[in-house]
């Protein structure tokens, strides 16, 4: 098995559009809304967080399609 | 029997139970905030703390203490128990004002928009409060049942969920690739974070041939719970495995599995 850790630097959603989300086969970013609103009727603005990295596969599909290179991926065995 | 049906089912499963639905529910002023908090946009704050939280428990010395007090504090918020498509249905027969909403799982995790999420008692005057211009479709009772057999058949998951227990705010129809409910269960084992159904599936094995090897149930069910042998050339259940959403049955040919209580399986009774 093969332990992934995946984590978003730089990473400007604004101009990408979440790309990422939408190669990801497993689901392992949310778009984590940036700072908390009074009023639960505006749209929050989202920065990507890779929060559920135990389902990632290793497809380095994000990797490649991140236009900033915001993404990178650490492999390392476990048994 | 699960602990919320011990508490809230008087006899019945708590969902089931039409007192739960009742107006009187919304007087308690911790559910009324916790209804503004998982409307409009205030449910992508819950979900982005609430995975951060369980998250925590991944950590080698707090761990334990992290999982106790989710324990503890998961029945005041927001969670929820994956039920069958009949119990899904017996649902929206108590429950009034239904309305669709688009799941914030989906639009937070792989950013497309889907009304999937089956909304009903409270939720729909708060949505119009608070996105009075939002996306959301009401619906009536009989649309709601179409829709959610419907949705059986193309493989989703049917999922109750609570605003503090005991009262039941939504149906919503999961699949495992976005679902945060699931992606917060599995990598710690929490079970708040979804509680199993109150059903395991059974194969029967007189009249499941294994589709000859295809066994399209296997590739349906998301948990893992089906295998093929091919020693004897039919489908086994690990039902420790199983989640009771019953979704398999819909996958086989020759109605060959059937839902049994959980209580009456020993290694699925008692394992939420």
């Amino acid at each position: 098995m093969t332990d992934f850790k995946v984590s978003a630097k730089a990473c400007d959603t604004r101009a990408c559009g979440f790309k990422c989300q939408a190669v990801c086969p497993t689901g392992v970013f949310l778009a984590a809304p940036r700072k908390k609103l009074a009023d639960y009727g505006i749209e929050p603005e989202y920065l990507i967080s890779p929060r559920f990295t135990y389902f990632c596969n290793g497809c380095m599909e994000c990797v490649t399609i991140c236009p900033e290179h915001a993404i990178t991926i650490k492999g390392h065995k476990t048994t | 029997m699960c602990e919320f049906c011990e508490k809230h089912g008087h006899g019945n499963r708590w969902y089931l139970n039409p007192d739960n639905y009742s107006d009187e529910m919304m007087a308690d002023r911790d559910r009324q905030k916790l209804v503004e908090e998982i409307c409009g946009y205030g449910i992508d704050y819950y979900i982005n703390f609430s995975s951060k939280v369980t998250g925590l428990a991944g950590w080698p010395a707090l761990g334990t203490a992290i999982k106790a007090a989710i324990k503890r504090l998961a029945p005041k918020q927001h969670g929820g128990q994956i039920v069958s498509l009949e119990d899904s249905l017996e649902i929206i027969s108590i429950a009034n004002n239904f309305v669709l909403l688009p799941c914030a799982c989906k639009r937070l995790v792989v950013n497309k928009e889907e009304l999937c999420c089956l909304n009903f008692g409270p939720i729909r005057d708060m949505q119009r409060s608070l996105l009075p211009d939002g996306p959301m479709e009401e619906i009536t009772l009989a649309e709601a049942r179409e829709y959610l057999v419907g949705k059986d058949a193309e493989g989703r998951i049917h999922q109750v969920l609570y605003a503090k227990a005991p009262m039941p705010v939504c149906v919503c129809n999961c699949d495992l690739q976005w679902c945060t409910s699931f992606k917060q269960r599995f990598p710690h084992n929490i079970p708040e974070a979804v509680f199993k159904g109150h059903e395991v599936i059974v194969v029967s094995e007189e009249l499941c041939d294994g589709c000859g090897g295809d066994a399209p149930c296997v590739e349906r069910c998301g948990f893992g719970a089906l295998a093929y042998d091919e020693e004897t050339g039919k489908v086994m259940v690990d039902h420790a495995l199983c989640f009771g959403c019953g979704l398999c049955r819909v996958a086989c040919a020759r109605d060959a599995i059937a839902l049994l209580s959980r209580s009456l399986i020993p290694v699925a009774s008692g394992n939420w």
